[in-house]
C-alpha cells in the first residue's frame, strides 16, 4: 500500500460504509478506527471492515488503554489489540494521554491526568510496558481537558517528560492545543513549540464548539474553523512530514464539505512539506 | 506503583463524580467547568444504551428510562473496554437487581434480553461452519445448521408484541430462534414451538431427526410417530430456505 506519510485521511466511520468502498466524492489517503470498535466484531460488519481496509491504509487510535489510569493494565484487551494490530497489519497505534478506567470502571471518555511528576513516571512505565508487549512504538496524543486537575506542572512539561522518559511518539492534535490555549488562556504557538517536535509521527485535526464565553468543548463535530488551520500551517513547518487526521464524528456536512476540509489540510502540507523535500534532496 | 496515595485519591475523586454525580472535589479541579465531564460521560453511555434498546427507550418515558440509566451507570462498574459489549452489562444489571419488578414492568427482561440479542448475534464474532452437504436424508442423516445462532426462552411476546400492548396478567412460554443469515449478516427471528426448540437443540447434539423423534417420544408421547417426524422434516426444509439449516453434515 502507498505511503501515508505526508498524507490526509479520516475516521472511518459505518454510517458511511458505501461511500468509503465505492463513494466518488470522499478520497482520503488512509482511515483511522478505534480498535476498540472492531476487536471481536464478526458478521456484516467484519465483512465491511475486512473490504475498507483492503483499499485503505489503516491507522488505529485506541480508546481504552487508559495510560494515566491508576488500575492495573488490562492485559486482556492487550492480548486481543495484538492481534488486531498485527491481523491488519497496523503501523501507527495511538492512544490518549488520559485515563478513561478507574477503580475498574470504564468511563468511555477521557479524563484529564493530574499534570505531577508521580502521574509522569507512572505513565512513563505503562507505556513502556504496553510498547514492549506490543512490539512497536506507540504514539500518545495531547488531549483536550476543561479543567486541570491538582497541576503541579505545566501540561507541555507532562508531555514533554512522558514523551522522552518513554521514548514514545507523540499525536500532536492541532485543535486540541488551540481548544486548551483557549480555556486555560495561554499561547498555543508557544505551547507548540516547547513540545517534542521531533518525536511527532501523526498529527490529529478537527473542528470544536465553543459552548460559554470562556469554554470550547472538542466535539469534532463542527469544520475546523480558520485560527485552527493557521495553528495547523505554523505547526507543520515545524515537523517533519506525517500522516495528517481529521476528525468528524457527529454533524456531518455533505462529503464535498468534508473533503474540502481534507483538500485544504493536504494543500497546506504540500506547501510546505513537498519543497522541504525536494530542497533536502 | 509509582503513582502516589494522594493522586490516585484524586483521580478516583473524578471518575467518581463522573459515574455518580457525587462531587468530593475542590480545590483541585475548576469547580465552573467540572460538571462537563458528567454531562459528557454521562451522554455517552446514554446514547449508547438507547441505540441497544430502541424499542424499550421508544416506550419507556424520559424520567423511568434517565433513571434506569443513572442506577445502572452510578452503581455498576463497567467492565467491558469496548462500549459496544456495554448493553450486554445492562442487561445482566437490570436482571441482577430486579428492575422487572422495582419497576413494575414484569416483561422487562425479557424485551431487553430480546433487543441485545439481536445486537449481539450481529455483531457476535465469526463461528466456524460445519463441513455439510446439500443432498441427503432428512430422516437419518445429521443436519448441519448455521451456527451463529441463540435460542431465547421468554415468558412474555416481546418478539411479537409492542411493550404497551403486552398482557402482564397472563405470561406463557415462548422460544424464539434468533440468527445471523450467512450471506447479508441479517439477524432474522422465529418464534418456534418447545418442540422445535428441542430439535435444534438435539440437532446441535448431531442427532438425526429419527432419533431426535425416539429420544422425545416420552417426552411429547407423540400418538404418531412417523407424522411427528414428517412435522420435524418440514419444519428444517422451511429453517433451510430461511438458511439457517445450511444441509447435512459430512
Amino acid at each position: 500500500m502507498e505511503s501515508i506519510i505526508g498524507k490526509t485521511g479520516i475516521g472511518f466511520r459505518k454510517d458511511f460504509e458505501e461511500d468509503f468502498l465505492t463513494g466518488t466524492v470522499l478520497k482520503p489517503h488512509f482511515i483511522e478506527v478505534a480498535p476498540e470498535n472492531w476487536i471481536d466484531m464478526g458478521g456484516y460488519w467484519k465483512k465491511i471492515f475486512d473490504k475498507v481496509t483492503e483499499r485503505y491504509p489503516l491507522t488505529c487510535h485506541g480508546l481504552s488503554l487508559s495510560l494515566g489510569s491508576p488500575d492495573e493494565l488490562d492485559w486482556d484487551f492487550l492480548k486481543k489489540l495484538k492481534v488486531f494490530l498485527k491481523q491488519y497489519n497496523v503501523q501507527l497505534y495511538s492512544e490518549h494521554l488520559s485515563y478513561a478506567k478507574c477503580d475498574n470502571a470504564h468511563l468511555y471518555d477521557l479524563l484529564p491526568i493530574p499534570f505531577r511528576e508521580d502521574a509522569v513516571k507512572h505513565i512513563i512505565e505503562r507505556i513502556k510496558t504496553v510498547q514492549d508487549f506490543l512490539e512497536q512504538k506507540i504514539a500518545i496524543e495531547n488531549v483536550s481537558y476543561y479543567t486541570p486537575v491538582a497541576a503541579e506542572m505545566e501540561e507541555y512539561t507532562f508531555i514533554s517528560e512522558i514523551v522522552n522518559g518513554a521514548d514514545c511518539r507523540l499525536l500532536l492534535d492541532v485543535n486540541n492545543v488551540y481548544v486548551n490555549s483557549f480555556n486555560h488562556k495561554y499561547d498555543a504557538h508557544a505551547f507548540i513549540k516547547k513540545l517534542p517536535l521531533d518525536k511527532v509521527a501523526y498529527m490529529h485535526m478537527a473542528g470544536h464548539l465553543q459552548v460559554e464565553e470562556d469554554l470550547i468543548i472538542d466535539t469534532h463535530a463542527e469544520n475546523i474553523i480558520d485560527p485552527v488551520f493557521d495553528l495547523f500551517d505554523y505547526t507543520i513547518q515545524l515537523v517533519k512530514p506525517v500522516p495528517v487526521l481529521l476528525e468528524r464524528d457527529y454533524n456531518f456536512p455533505e462529503f464535498e464539505q468534508l473533503q474540502g476540509e481534507l483538500n485544504r489540510l493536504q494543500q497546506i502540507c504540500n506547501n510546505v512539506w513537498i519543497p522541504q523535500h525536494a530542497a533536502a534532496n | 506503583m509509582l503513582l502516589q496515595t494522594e493522586t490516585k485519591k484524586i483521580q478516583s475523586k473524578l471518575s467518581n463524580y463522573c459515574r455518580k454525580g457525587e462531587n468530593t472535589l475542590t480545590t483541585e479541579v475548576n469547580q465552573k467547568r467540572v460538571h462537563h465531564y458528567r454531562r459528557l460521560v454521562y451522554n455517552i453511555i446514554d446514547d449508547i444504551l438507547q441505540s441497544a434498546y430502541p424499542v424499550f427507550y421508544g416506550f419507556a418515558d424520559t424520567k423511568l428510562w434517565d433513571e434506569m440509566v443513572n442506577t445502572f451507570y452510578s452503581n455498576h462498574a463497567c467492565s467491558t473496554p469496548q462500549i459496544w459489549k456495554l448493553p450486554g452489562e445492562f442487561y445482566q444489571y437490570a436482571c441482577e437487581n430486579n428492575f422487572k419488578e422495582k419497576y413494575k414492568l414484569p416483561y422487562l427482561e425479557d424485551l431487553l434480553l430480546f433487543e441485545w440479542m439481536e445486537l449481539d448475534i450481529h455483531t457476535m464474532k465469526d463461528e466456524e461452519y460445519p463441513a455439510y452437504k446439500t443432498e441427503g436424508d432428512w430422516s437419518t442423516d445429521v443436519i448441519a445448521i448455521n451456527p451463529e445462532y441463540r435460542i431465547l426462552s421468554v415468558k412474555y411476546p416481546v418478539h411479537t408484541t409492542h411493550p404497551s400492548e403486552i398482557k402482564t396478567d397472563n405470561p406463557s412460554q415462548y422460544f424464539i430462534l434468533i440468527y445471523r443469515e450467512p450471506n447479508t449478516g441479517r439477524v432474522q427471528f422465529i418464534d418456534i414451538s418447545v418442540l422445535y426448540a428441542l430439535t435444534i437443540e438435539k440437532i446441535e447434539e448431531q442427532k438425526s431427526i429419527t432419533e431426535i423423534v425416539d429420544e422425545t417420544q416420552l417426552l411429547f408421547n407423540f400418538p404418531d410417530k412417523a407424522f411427528a417426524r414428517e412435522q420435524i422434516i418440514n419444519f428444517c426444509k422451511d429453517l433451510q430456505k430461511k438458511e439457517f439449516v445450511l444441509g447435512f453434515r459430512k
